[in-house]
């Protein structure tokens, strides 16, 4: 059985959000993702603070903050007050950031895949009570410590999609969160149970997270709004991704330079059905949470709803979680 | 009456920081200031969990640096607390200490420029944080330059204690804009029946800022030949007890408030008579339970 939880991004409104952490709990979500709309909307650790807070089972998770736009001390930090906050529930995510925020923010790494393994070791070191020294493309550490006396286990999940990225999370991740469709995500999960094996890893010992656009139609959701996320999905994924798959790459092609050129807004005007189907999970709730047991059978341990949240968002989240615990039962 | 405000979080849990919150928040301390860097917790996080179990204290987050943080960051940091948690948040910012900055790899750039770059951020916070009607922006200051500068802001905060020192500032700041604060945001254990030459851990935090502070105060005020020995012997092995005890007592007294409540009163007087507004008890007054029990005890005597 695989673990269900609840996407959200910092760009959704507090009402939103905290009606989510208000009713967690009662409504046997496994765990609350925070996505980080890079500079928009709520900031993400506070806004994770506030869900542990509300939450007492709930496993709370930072998915992604990039290492590229925060000091790795401030990670670390954050990362340290969360999860005690939570009571050792904080997991943290950490990857690069969307291609189109990089873009934005002017962030070119030379050398993305060894940065983030840099990262994650000097984080495992802070975490582990250690005092660092590094320098690299992103880190200038000189004898930083968390000056804690115990070490504190958090675990570190990555939030990656090229072969690369994926190879090096089963090698060192904790967990991998993942998006795409589903053809993507067997050969994703291919990539990382190989790699884990290769290191002596068992597959189980990295979670698979899948997180991709989710809209219930069963209660009004708003059909733009779900275009305009699956465009920026497709202007994210990377060109190797987009190869795998049987879509229309002459539109996909469209759909980017869209995004890129004008937003979200204008990709969205090329997003048809099949695009839909293929980026997201929509549909009726008995059919989304038979595509969550599709994605479980491929090896996802954990599968995310939403956003985007439109319509009656509140009573689809509640009908989705009582479909999957029924079918727990079974 | 004079605002009392406390400083909390070092290097203790949250747990041990959010017992100490509720105590100052039951216990009547206007404000409960939450520090961050060097601090090993993220000030605005440890916030929102301090925000969750206290109920009337204003919380104040920082000193923020700049240098660390984006403006926009910040602007986020803040209304997100306040969009959460209500009107119940100040803001302090700063440069920070430029020897600790090192350590995480930001730097002060040039040195000439940065009392502009923290009076540009302040002002672009400040503008966005406008819409709230009850969130205070302060400067953390020392030198004359950035307290002047601090006119751009809701209020300065000094980290000396020095009768001598504050009437200087105060001179320095001239023609105060309409409901400016004046803070003092120094070193403290109140309440205690120890005298200050008894503690180290008054002595060493009254140690760390007198030998942080800029040349020009240090000759001011006539201590950079006192301090020199102590300050070159700092940068080689950093603060030990032995540097510490090198420093007279007189100079570290300059940078602390210490003693029990009744030896104070005549001081915070004093302060009150040059037109100070607020006392933020520093370190090590919040380091301990006890530390921040006696100050609750000694806000009713005030």
């Amino acid at each position: 059985m695989y673990r269900a939880s609840v996407g959200i991004t910092t760009s959704m409104k507090v009402s939103a959000t905290s009606w989510i952490g208000e009713n967690a709990d009662s409504l046997g979500i496994d765990g609350i993702w925070v996505g980080e709309d890079i500079g928009i909307g709520q900031e993400t650790s506070i806004l994770t603070a506030y869900l542990l807070s509300k939450t007492t089972n709930v496993r709370v998770g930072t998915g992604i903050m990039p290492i590229t736009i925060h000091n790795i001390s401030t990670l670390a930090r954050a990362a340290l007050t969360l999860n005690e906050i939570g009571n050792g529930r904080y997991v943290l995510g950490i990857g690069l950031g969307g291609i189109q925020d990089l873009i934005k923010h002017g962030v070119n790494l030379a050398k993305p895949v060894t940065e983030l393994r840099k990262s994650t070791q000097v984080l495992r070191q802070l975490f582990n009570a250690e005092t660092v020294s590094v320098q690299s493309e992103l880190m200038d550490l000189k004898g930083f410590s968390l000056s804690i006396n115990n070490p504190a286990r958090i675990p570190i999940f990555f939030g990656v999609r090229g072969p690369q990225m994926l190879k090096q999370a089963g090698e060192i991740a904790d967990g991998v969160i993942l998006s795409g469709p589903s053809d993507y995500i067997k050969y994703a999960i291919g990539i990382i149970n190989k790699s884990a094996a290769a290191e002596g890893r068992k597959a189980e010992d990295v979670e698979k997270v899948v997180w991709l656009p989710t809209i219930p139609t069963f209660k009004g959701g708003s059909e733009k709004l779900a275009k305009s996320v699956v465009a920026l999905v497709v202007a994210d994924t990377p060109i190797q991704v987009l190869d795998l798959l049987d879509i229309d790459r002459e539109r996909a092609d469209r759909i980017r330079q869209a995004v890129a050129e004008s937003g979200p807004k204008e990709g969205a005007k090329f997003i048809d059905q099949h695009f839909i189907d293929t980026f997201s999970i929509s549909g009726s709730c008995e059919h989304m949470v038979d595509r969550f047991e599709i994605f479980n059978s491929l090896g996802a341990t954990e599968l995310v709803l939403g956003p985007p949240f439109s319509g009656d968002w509140r009573e689809a989240m509640a009908d989705i979680f009582h479909e999957i615990h029924l079918r727990r039962e079974k | 009456m004079m605002e009392w405000g406390i400083a909390l979080n070092l290097r203790e849990p949250v747990s041990e920081i959010i017992e100490k919150s509720m105590i100052a928040d039951k216990g009547k301390i206007e404000t409960i200031w939450i520090t961050d860097f060097p601090a090993t917790r993220l000030s605005p996080v440890l916030a929102s969990a301090v925000a969750e179990r206290t109920e009337k204290s204003r919380i104040g987050i920082g000193l923020l640096s700049p240098l660390i943080y984006s403006s926009s960051h910040i602007i986020q940091m803040m209304t997100t607390l306040i969009e959460t948690y209500g009107e119940r948040f100040d803001l302090l910012i700063g440069p920070g200490d430029r020897t600790r900055l090192k350590e995480i790899g930001v730097s002060y750039g040039d040195v000439s420029t940065i009392v502009t770059r923290i009076r540009d951020s302040v002002t672009s916070i400040r503008e966005s944080l406008l819409e709230y009607n009850d969130c205070k922006v302060f400067v953390g200051a020392q030198g004359s330059k950035m307290i002047e500068a601090s006119t751009c802001s809701d209020g300065v905060l000094l980290n000396y204690s020095d009768s001598e020192m504050i009437e200087w500032a105060i001179t320095t700041l001239g023609k105060r804009p309409q409901g400016f604060k004046i803070g003092i945001f120094s070193p403290s254990l109140i309440g205690s029946s120890k005298k200050c030459d008894e503690y180290f851990g008054i002595k060493a935090s009254a140690a760390i800022v007198a030998l942080g502070l800029n040349p020009s105060i240090l000759r001011r005020f006539g201590l950079k030949d006192k301090l020199q020995p102590a300050i070159d012997k700092m940068k080689e092995n950093g603060l030990t007890q032995d540097l510490v005890e090198m420093i007279d007592q007189e100079i570290l007294d300059r940078f602390s408030l210490c003693g029990d409540i009744e030896a104070n009163i005549d001081q915070l007087e004093n302060y009150k008579q040059m037109g100070v507004d607020m006392v933020v008890y520093g370190p090590p007054q919040g380091a301990s339970l006890i530390g921040v029990k006696q100050l609750v005890n000694a806000i009713g005597r005030r």
